[in-house]
């Protein structure tokens, strides 16, 4: 079984993914992290390496993850698993003033 | 307490009679000393309206000379003043805009060793910077005087603001534990508009007492789909700078 969830992205993931919103597909178990290699699948390098560390090959600490507006570290982080109609969105921070 | 003058209850008329605020609500603003990082973008926003709204006492801090660049949305600084420092174009406006207060514009930068001196015995931070390494130094200082630290920052036409009441909220350490590389950010003038506004609202809301503050909410505007949200955010137990509160 299959179910709909919506990814937002801002900023320069936004930029770079020339998407704001995206809906996906996804089967049952889906972790965040399932959904983050789906995405830097789906949109290449760039992406990709604002994601993750180019040395730990860690998602970078400074990107803020939430679900339906909570932080999946407050979740259990990106092994949380996606259920039917949530909402991800993916933050950079931003310094601008 | 400073009492309001005559003068006073004419000019701050129409935010006195705001249900909750009242006279007790001005007397308070008055009595107040709001410090405020840069006199940029967020900065030009946060002062007029820190001013505007009779903020007793605004202590502004900024190291910058006014470009052209900087026109599109610095709107304290004018055509005229193009090389002048922005503490001092700061404080000719600000003087204009409000004689009644006491505007303090100090030309310089906020560094580690000088930031708990400038902040001096503030009631409120405002983040009105245009870097992470600057507001760590400010939300260091703001938790180690206990000093409410309410954070804006822009990007485009997304912007982002937060209050942090050291000790009860995430810090901005917990919410963002790196810093994002350095880059020059796209900005339309309206965005830092509308983010120092709601900066504005969260000081007077704070030091009157009136409302719900934005703490350990995240507040997003997002300009381009001109969505409004709020994230929930949460302490984290052991950051390394607030973690002790």
């Amino acid at each position: 079984m299959t179910f709909q969830v919506k990814i937002k992205l801002f900023a320069t993931l936004r930029e770079i993914a020339g998407k704001s919103e995206i809906k996906i597909q996804v089967e049952q178990n889906t972790t965040v992290m399932d959904v983050i290699q789906q995405l830097s699948g789906q949109f290449g390098n760039k992406f990709r390496d604002h994601i993750f560390d180019k040395n730990t090959k860690q998602i970078n600490s400074y990107l803020l993850f939430l679900i339906n507006g909570e932080s999946v570290h407050a979740k259990e982080n990106f092994k949380t698993e996606l259920k039917p109609g949530d909402t991800l969105a993916i933050l950079p921070p931003v310094g601008g003033g | 307490m400073e009492a309001l003058t005559e003068n006073d209850l004419k000019r701050y008329n129409r935010q006195i009679i705001m249900p909750g605020f009242g006279e007790a609500g001005q007397r308070k603003l008055k009595n107040s000393k709001v410090f405020v990082a840069g006199a940029g973008g967020l900065g030009s926003p946060v002062s007029v309206y820190l001013a505007v709204a009779g903020i007793g006492h605004i202590k502004m801090v900024d190291h910058d000379v006014i470009e052209l660049s900087n026109l599109n949305r610095q709107i304290l600084h004018w055509d005229m003043n193009i090389g002048k420092k922005k503490a001092e174009s700061a404080h000719e406006k600000l003087s204009k805009i409000n004689p009644d207060i006491d505007i303090e514009a100090i030309y310089k930068t906020i560094s580690a060793d000088n930031v708990d001196e400038l902040v001096g015995n503030a009631d409120v931070i405002v983040d009105a910077m245009d870097n992470f390494p600057t507001r760590y130094i400010l939300n260091d200082s703001a938790i180690k005087k206990k000093i409410p630290f309410v954070h804006g920052a822009i990007w485009g036409m997304e912007g982002r603001a937060t209050t942090i009441i050291p000790g009860k909220t995430a810090c901005l350490r917990c919410i963002f534990p790196e810093a994002p590389k350095p880059e020059v950010f796209p900005v339309f003038g309206a965005a830092p508009g509308l983010i120092g506004c709601l900066q504005v609202i969260e000081v007077i809301k704070y030091l009157s007492g009136i409302g719900n503050l934005l703490t350990n909410k995240l507040l997003i505007f997002d300009g381009l789909t001109s969505e409004i949200s709020q994230m929930y955010l949460q302490r984290n137990a052991n950051c390394k700078y607030c973690g002790h509160l």
